[in-house]
């Protein structure tokens, strides 16, 4: 059984019928959440539910897990919609998208087996092949239902494949998808796109390549389609599975490709292992995004410092992701093609770069001392506590936690993204 | 409303299905004295304590109760995690703070 606080009860339930177990007991505890509370007023919110743990532990279940009706009816894969004409069964559509929960709150383009049987030519995948079992619904990823959501999203035919790749990157535990698809936090996955791909599409790498305009629609489309599939492939819907607790644009969409032409460095797929002209997708867990406006340096040095005074932050989980177990944080430096000129032109690698960043972007141990609950952390790092509050600490676990992205127009003015799991790079396939 | 002046939209539903998975519930003691009972906390802030006060409930009120506490900090917890804590113990209960 499970102790549960109310707003997660919702949750919690869904998530125990998912993975087979409908009738597991939940206690609630009388609480809205246990952050930012007393160990007494914790222990008051979980003395009432003694006797609820204590049935669910001497008292048997019945039945095991059985398949819910309702969601055998998803089996029926289509719906008509009526209007007096064909905008008004349009709209139609969009109001019983919004009332299902199947949107994100922006107008949809509607899936019909046209525009989807038109996606699927662009893949020598079949439709029904399952590419992965989505979190925490236990959805079936087919390719059938990517190209759906792509539809919806306004994906053309040509993005399916990269979609499918982005899905393959979900099923790798390295990504932590479970905690970017779910977390009560605004975490999203950005797609950062290399090779030739990236021209034959029309994505946007320069100017405005994370922002909306129609010079970035690809970008948007891509994006927008992700974070459809992650709800209604894997089940996860606000205020259900989805905890977010004030959300984030990002989460809307986030997608880019690199610039590979202004780099002074190896294009970042490259430096991952891969071809040149392989077109590979990479999935970064992002829980927030930073600027970092930086003019009048000339100097890696100069610029570099402006990076580490932003990146650290101990409001970003991130930052602390080193002390927990089982925990990493790959962190995303997109930096403007301006910035890494001047990095080019002192022949510094990108190892240099994230040497520095290392070296200097640290935080006062007062701050992890009052974030950092003990019991959490893991061993052979409770020496934080015993630090001089002045002593500075890294926030990242080492280096090459940095990865380095080269991103963007004209201007000196490169971002940083907050990590979640780490990094995973996927070929594009057909 | 005639249905041939109506206009029809027919779409795909986006909602996958969902892998069929079955979990046999573990048997219930029809008591726990002398009981194992594991206290599995995900790492979410605060778990441990209502854990904790779980613990001191189940001394209080229960003969010869045996409390181990489980604590792996990842999760989904990791198949042979899942085994240490099944292998040891009568009954589990579980934590999620947040």
């Amino acid at each position: 059984m499970a102790l549960v606080t109310e707003p997660f009860m919702e949750d919690a339930k869904l998530t125990a019928f998912s993975e087979g177990m409908p009738n597991l007991p939940l206690a609630g505890l009388n609480a809205r959440s246990l952050t930012n509370l007393s160990p007494d007023q914790i222990k008051r919110a979980a003395e009432p539910a003694f006797d609820d743990v204590i049935k669910s532990l001497t008292m048997k279940l019945s039945g095991v897990g059985e398949v819910n009706q309702e969601e055998a009816s998803a089996i029926e894969e289509l719906e008509v919609f009526r209007g007096t004409d064909s905008l008004l069964a349009w709209e139609s559509m969009n109001r019983a998208f919004l009332e299902y929960g199947w949107s994100d709150g922006f107008p949809i383009v509607p899936p019909t087996e046209q525009k989807v049987n038109e996606m699927l030519r662009t893949t020598k995948r079949g439709p029904e092949e399952v590419i992965t079992v989505l979190d925490p619904g236990m959805g079936l990823a087919t390719v059938r239902k990517i190209a759906i959501n792509a539809v919806m999203a306004g994906c053309l035919p040509e993005h399916l494949p990269i979609l499918i790749a982005a899905v393959r990157g979900f099923a790798d535990p390295r990504f932590h998808y479970r905690i970017v698809a779910m977390s009560t936090g605004p975490h999203t996955p950005m797609m950062v796109i290399n090779g030739p791909i990236r021209r034959k599409i029309g994505l946007n790498c320069e100017g405005g390549a994370l922002g909306p305009g129609a010079k970035s629609y690809v970008n948007t489309v891509l994006g927008r389609a992700l974070r459809l599939i992650i709800m209604n492939i894997g089940h996860t819907y606000l205020g259900l599975t989805d905890m977010d607790t004030i959300g984030s644009p990002i989460k809307y969409s986030m997608c880019l490709g690199e610039n590979e032409e202004q780099s002074p460095w190896e294009p970042y797929h490259v430096e991952r292992g891969h071809d040149p002209q392989d077109s590979t997708l990479t999935l970064f867990g992002v829980e927030s995004q930073f600027e970092i406006i930086d003019y009048k340096n000339d100097t890696p040095e100069g610029i570099l410092q402006s990076f580490a005074g932003t990146i650290p932050s101990i409001g970003s989980f991130s930052a602390r992701s080193w002390i927990y177990p089982d925990r990493h944080a790959d962190n995303c430096v997109l930096i403007c093609p301006d910035h890494a000129r001047v990095m080019g032109t002192h022949r510094w690698s990108k190892d240099d770069v994230k040497h520095y960043l290392y070296a200097n972007a640290r935080l006062p141990a007062r701050y992890f001392k009052n974030t950092i609950e003990l019991s959490r952390t893991k061993p052979g790092t409770k020496w934080i506590h015993e630090m001089e509050d002045s002593f500075l600490l890294p926030v990242t676990g080492a280096y090459d936690w940095f990865h380095i992205v080269v991103v963007g127009g004209a201007a000196g003015k490169s971002s940083y993204t907050t990590g979640v799991g780490q990094a995973v790079t996927v070929k594009i396939e057909d | 409303m005639k249905d041939d002046s109506i206009s029809k939209l027919k779409v795909f539903k986006p909602v996958a299905a969902k892998a069929t998975i079955h979990v046999q519930p573990a048997n219930r003691p029809p008591s726990l004295n002398n009981k194992t009972v594991g206290l599995v906390w995900n790492g979410k802030p605060g778990g441990d304590v209502a854990l904790g006060q779980v613990a001191e409930l189940l001394k209080k009120y229960f003969n010869g109760v045996n409390i181990k506490e489980f604590f792996y900090g990842q999760f989904p917890f990791a198949k042979n995690q899942i085994g240490q804590i099944t292998a040891g113990c009568d009954v589990v209960v579980g934590a999620t703070g947040d």
